[in-house]
């Protein structure tokens, strides 16, 4: 798994390019955390590049979502592939952490 | 018999070490006794403990007992020379990686072969400089406490693994016991109640596994159902999945909330188990029967791996998407409602033995479950759930799961 | 042809980091054992025994290089080569000369020892 950061307006784009499974939680907890020390308002997780997210790749992205919330900041997902959606879909995480097509649609929704 | 081999052996400590190297103890020995005086005295000069011997066999019992860190020895001694002498402290394992500086006026380079081949690491002339005598002293005690380290290292090592293979032994009889435990939890196959036969298999990935199940009756008139399946891998997750069963035990959950209404049930585990500080948590689907009705109530949190199979219809999967526990502490769960017919299969089934992959990669998936258990319908409960094991092993070429398999029946009898 | 030095006081007493009376234990014990190794060469020499030669007149010769006694430690030289190439009959007049330079560097030696160093 690779994970890039990137600024756009006020918001943190991380790009996912992988799995997000059990062996890798730890190197995607960093990159989260590392990102929410900074105070960021909103960090958009970009899924566009990964195939498969098992059960702990799910948890981790609930219980990140969970303290972007404590600490009254926005955390969003963009753009799952449709396994991963599927898998999300049936977990009922698009009821707790919003799910965008495009950035823009990221970036505005957070402006509203 | 040489006179020097009676030659009592001096301890000396210097008086002013310089601040540069610590002080260390250097075996010197020499059977001439001016030059042996005159190299004790430089040695202790440089701030060294010197002790001192006459001749080989001294030596090697002042070696043994005192250990020093360096050793300078004469080439040529009556009895024992300085070659052979290196050759018995290699011999011991407890000396064995002493530095060795052999004091000698050859220097051919035949003579040094040999000197090397026979276990010296360094030579020094008679005649040596003062400041060639210091650097050679310093350069041995330097590499010496380098192997010597290293040597530490070695053992602390060796020790570890001791250590960690020990733990290791202890761990795996703790987890021999908390498994027997959690088996004895698990439901005898047989009748749970009148009218219902139960079958299962279960394969562990490890001794103790993370996906649990249980089938016990509640009442005289309710039968109740789950099965749970903790995210993550490892004796972590078997250990906090022993906490859910525990949690789910009948008499608990009646005193808690008086029924094992489904839907409340998952409610007051969502409140219960929240996500673990790594995220980790569980998905659970619980039913219950109403015998004389043969009503199932039945509410899932995120768990998908329950199938019914009715006698001549095509089987369905009796879940809905919902939100495992732990992740929406807010999170209501639906409950769902279905009438059993008799010759009916309940189905719950952990996700190891659906996802088990194919050499490819390629999941077994739940359809080929589901295309399993239609066509072993009509053949005994126990068989059918054989044949699915059999199937999904066949489709990932081995024998052993890589996550925990179950598959757990219950079939009303016609 | 003898114009090697019978004694080197002031590199002796290098050798010995200035250390005065370090220096005079250390001649006190040459005077003490040189006669020993001395004799030694002699007695192997009798009984035309060259590799006890060499040994004793090796040991001669280490113990004479913290001394500084260059003429001594270069008959003494002579006297184990002689030793280790079995030249018996060559030898007896190098072990004749080795006794007298040891005489010449005992005799320096305790004058040092009796008239103190020179200032």
């Amino acid at each position: 798994m690779d994970i890039t950061q990137r600024a756009v307006l006020n918001a943190t784009v991380l790009d996912v390019n992988g799995d997000l499974t059990y062996s890798n939680r730890a190197a995607f907890k960093t990159a989260v955390e590392q990102v929410k020390s900074r105070n960021c308002q909103h960090l958009i997780v970009n899924l566009e590049q990964v195939r498969f997210v098992d059960s702990s790749g799910l948890g981790l992205l609930v219980l990140m979502s969970q303290s972007f919330k404590l600490q009254k900041a926005q955390f969003s997902l963009l753009k799952p592939q449709s396994y991963v959606r599927e898998i999300m879909s049936l977990a009922n995480i698009p009821n707790m952490i919003p799910i965008y097509e495009t950035e823009g649609d990221a970036l505005t929704a957070r402006a509203a | 018999m040489n006179h020097d081999s009676t030659q009592r052996i001096a301890h000396s400590f210097g008086s002013s070490a310089p601040d540069c190297f610590m002080v260390a103890t250097i075996l010197l020995v020499e059977d001439e006794p001016v030059t042996r005086m005159s190299m004790a005295a430089r040695l202790k000069r440089l701030g060294h403990r010197v002790l001192e011997a006459g001749n080989g066999r001294e030596a090697l019992d002042v070696a043994g007992r005192e250990r020093p860190d360096l050793i300078i020895v004469d080439w040529m001694m009556p009895e024992m020379d300085g070659p052979t002498f290196c050759e018995m402290v290699r011999r011991d394992p407890a000396m064995k990686s002493i530095h060795i500086v052999l004091m000698t006026s050859h220097d051919q380079p035949a003579q040094i072969a040999e000197g090397l081949a026979r276990g010296a690491d360094d030579f020094l002339s008679k005649a040596a400089s003062k400041q060639e005598i210091t650097a050679r002293v310093l350069a041995g005690l330097r590499t010496g406490r380098l192997v010597r380290e290293l040597e530490t290292t070695g053992a602390q090592l060796e020790s570890s693994m001791l250590l960690l293979q020990t733990k290791q032994t202890e761990m795996e009889a703790d987890l021999q016991s908390a498994a027997a435990f959690v088996h004895s939890l698990l439901p005898p196959p047989g009748s749970p109640a009148p009218g219902f036969s139960l079958a299962w298999e279960y394969q562990p990935a490890l001794t103790l596994g993370g996906d649990l199940f249980g089938v016990a009756a509640i009442d005289a008139d309710h039968l109740g159902l789950y099965i749970l399946d903790a995210s993550g891998h490892g004796v972590a997750a078997a250990l906090r999945s022993a906490s859910l069963m525990t949690f789910l035990r009948v008499e608990n959950i009646l005193q808690l909330i008086g029924s094992y209404d489904p839907a409340t049930v998952l409610r007051e585990a969502n409140r219960q188990f929240p996500l673990s500080a790594e995220g980790e948590y569980f998905t659970l689907w619980v039913g219950q029967i109403h015998l004389p009705t043969r009503t199932l109530s039945y509410a899932s949190a995120g768990h998908h791996g329950v199938l019914l199979s009715p006698a001549e219809r095509p089987s369905r999967w009796l879940t809905r998407p919902s939100s495992p526990l732990g992740f929406d502490q807010a999170a209501v769960f639906a409950g769902d409602q279905i009438t059993l017919q008799p010759a009916d299969r309940l189905f719950l089934l952990s996700d190891g033995i659906y996802e088990a992959p194919s050499t490819t990669g390629e999941p077994w998936g739940r359809w080929r479950f589901q295309q399993a258990v239609e066509a072993q319908q009509h053949v005994p409960l126990a068989a059918t759930i054989a044949h699915c094991f059999t199937e999904a092993r066949r489709w990932q070429a081995q024998s052993d799961f890589l996550d925990d398999a179950a598959v757990v029946g219950l079939e009303l009898s016609v | 042809m003898d114009t090697l030095a019978v004694f080197v006081l002031s590199e002796a007493l290098d050798l010995a980091d200035g250390d005065r009376e370090f220096f005079l234990s250390l001649a006190n014990l040459f005077l003490q054992e040189s006669p020993k190794e001395l004799a030694a060469a002699r007695a192997a020499l009798a009984r035309q025994d060259c590799r006890g030669l060499a040994a004793a007149a090796h040991k001669l010769k280490g113990s004479v290089l913290p001394i500084c006694a260059p003429r001594l430690f270069e008959r003494a030289q002579r006297l184990e080569l002689l030793g280790r190439q079995g030249d018996c009959a060559e030898a007896e007049p190098v072990c004749a000369d080795v006794e007298r330079c040891l005489a010449e560097v005992h005799a320096a030696l305790r004058d040092v020892i009796a008239g103190g160093f020179p200032s």
